[in-house]
């Protein structure tokens, strides 16, 4: 498994795209469920934090942390950063050489893994990196199960755990796994609560003896190669703690990520005004998908082909929103939730993205993104297709290419070509965007067959599976 | 009567924190006193499960703010990690 794993990225898209299916489907019935567990392993690491604080303010401390038994702490207290007044600065100041965890296993993979963790109304997501560092952004409320999920992929200690706003629905359960395992760090956005459970985060912490660290927009967070940019809080902070949380955005290979925490949109609209390259592959979409937030103007800046939100099943709050839905549908964006999906995990390698999802739902079947193609200015950029697809249901297939670009779609199955309709040539929107929907009959033979996408006479093919 | 916090609003709902457990429990916004804000303590009785009567506790609502001040103020120093043990 694992080095079938290992070799995705470096394989055409067609044999992507097959070993994938073959892998989830593999997993998923040899463990019932998700089937990753145990797939990264957990080498020994150096995380840094390079801050665009003012240098003259960094205070070395000379904490010798239990977890860093070898490398001199220098870090700033939190109180003292010094935000930069515009975003994204380049980052010139300082170096945190953080906690080096003790040894375990060697690296086994070149992959990127989100876990967005189904923690029922609250957000918890997990990241591990190729060098095995885990990387918590929220960990749901208490006693929903976060600590349990990460117990279960078998991780053994948080390299990086970040609260992005102290309601309980984000930080409730990272107090257990701040009691269950060794933390290295703790990044906040700094505002306080006066919440039972915010005390109890704090107290959790002291007892961890975890670094405690506060970022302001202009803060890059780096862990071994990764570069986490911090777009917010700014230095003018909202009176609603919702839109004074962390929002992040990284580039992990070719795949933009943009996590906004429970931001709503006031924020949105401070980036749309700020000018900030908004654009990312993935969003993890704001506040459960509320209507707070994901205003169409912000949505057409990034743009996500992925987005992914985090709710409860029933909940009080209309969480997401229809209209949150409707406008991701409108922008051609794939949607996932933790509510319909489950714990959704997405594999990222340097050319392209996989997510796989713990149930299937009408709302966003398991879907294929095959490899990029080189950064070319003309041709398919990506293509992402229902997959798999049952007889009688509705197939959808996206494409990005050039605006204006002409695309024609061929869908071959045992008969041969489909003529179903919805399969008509298209030209792609001012977003390079184009997409069809089809309704594979009830009479197609299921199996394992193709669809070929022409652009502007780039051809690409793409496997998929009508079950 | 019971202590409790206010952990945040949601759309007509507020979101309380009960007790020392901290039991969260969903209650209309009408229910609360008209000036109250997300982290204020109040005082909440509950009856049948259900919170029945909601009174604003300021005194205990400085205090905690109080205490997670210097409790911050220690994390923000590293002072909690002066007591680790060399390794």
């Amino acid at each position: 498994m694992n080095k079938r794993q290992r070799k995705y990225f470096g394989l055409t898209c067609a044999q992507t795209a097959a070993l994938f299916v073959l892998s989830c489907l593999a997993c998923l019935v040899v463990t019932g469920g998700i089937g990753f567990v145990g797939y990264l392993s957990l080498p020994p690491v150096t995380a840094s934090i390079i801050s665009t604080s003012l240098p003259t303010e960094i205070l070395p401390q000379s904490p010798a942390s239990t977890l860093v038994p070898t490398t001199t702490l220098l870090t700033s207290p939190t109180s003292t950063l010094a935000p930069t007044a515009t975003l994204l600065p380049s980052p010139t100041a300082f170096l945190l050489t953080t906690p080096s965890l003790s040894p375990s296993q060697p690296q086994s993979n070149n992959s990127l893994r989100f876990y967005f963790i189904d923690v029922g109304q609250g957000d918890s997501t997990l990241i591990q990196t190729p060098n095995g560092e885990n990387i918590l952004i929220d960990g749901g409320e208490k006693n929903t199960g976060a600590i349990q999920y990460l117990q279960s992929l078998g991780v053994q200690r948080i390299d990086l755990m970040i609260a992005t706003h102290p309601h309980s629905d984000h930080i409730g359960g990272l107090v257990q796994v701040l009691n269950a395992m060794p933390v290295a760090r703790v990044v906040t956005n700094g505002e306080a609560h006066t919440s039972s459970a915010y005390e109890s985060f704090l107290d959790a912490i002291a007892n961890a003896q975890a670094d405690y660290v506060e970022v302001k927009r202009g803060d890059v967070i780096q862990m071994n190669g990764l570069n986490i940019s911090v777009l917010n809080p700014s230095n003018n902070t909202y009176p609603d703690l919702n839109e004074n949380s962390v929002v992040l955005q990284f580039t992990y290979g070719k795949t933009i990520f943009l996590l906004m925490g429970d931001a709503g949109a006031d924020v949105e609209s401070a980036f749309l005004v700020s000018g900030v390259p908004l654009k990312a592959d993935i969003l993890k979409v704001g506040h459960h998908g509320s209507t707070s937030g994901s205003t169409p103007a912000f949505l057409n800046a990034v743009h996500p082909a992925i987005a992914l939100y985090s709710a409860g099943i029933g909940n009080s709050y209309n969480h997401p929103s229809p209209q949150t839905i409707t406008a991701f549908s409108n922008i051609g964006s794939v949607i996932y939730g933790t509510d319909k999906n489950g714990t959704i995990i997405l594999t990222v390698g340097m050319d392209g993205y996989q997510i796989a999802a713990q149930k299937d739902a009408a709302l966003a079947p398991p879907v294929l993104i095959p490899t990029s193609a080189p950064a070319s200015s003309s041709g398919l950029e990506s293509i992402s297709v229902t997959n798999p697809v049952s007889q009688g249901a509705n197939a959808t297939l996206i494409a990005r290419t050039t605006p204006g670009a002409s695309c024609s779609i061929t869908v071959y199955y045992k008969s041969g070509a489909s003529k179903a309709s919805g399969l008509e040539p298209h030209t792609a929107d001012s977003n390079g965007s184009v997409s069809w929907t089809w309704k594979v009959s009830n009479n197609t033979t299921p199996g394992n067959w193709r669809i070929v996408v022409n652009c502007n006479n780039v051809i690409k093919e793409i496997p998929f599976t009508v079950q | 009567m019971t202590k409790a916090v206010i952990d945040r609003f949601e759309g007509t709902f507020a979101i309380l924190l009960i007790g020392d457990d901290e039991q969260r429990m969903e209650v209309s916004r009408q229910r609360l006193p008209e000036e109250a804000k997300e982290g204020d303590w109040l005082q909440v009785e509950i009856e049948n499960g259900e919170v029945s009567s909601t009174v604003l506790d300021q005194e205990e609502t400085n205090q905690v703010k109080t205490r997670i001040a210097d409790k911050l103020a220690r994390l923000r120093s590293g002072a909690h990690l002066k007591s680790k043990p060399d390794k």
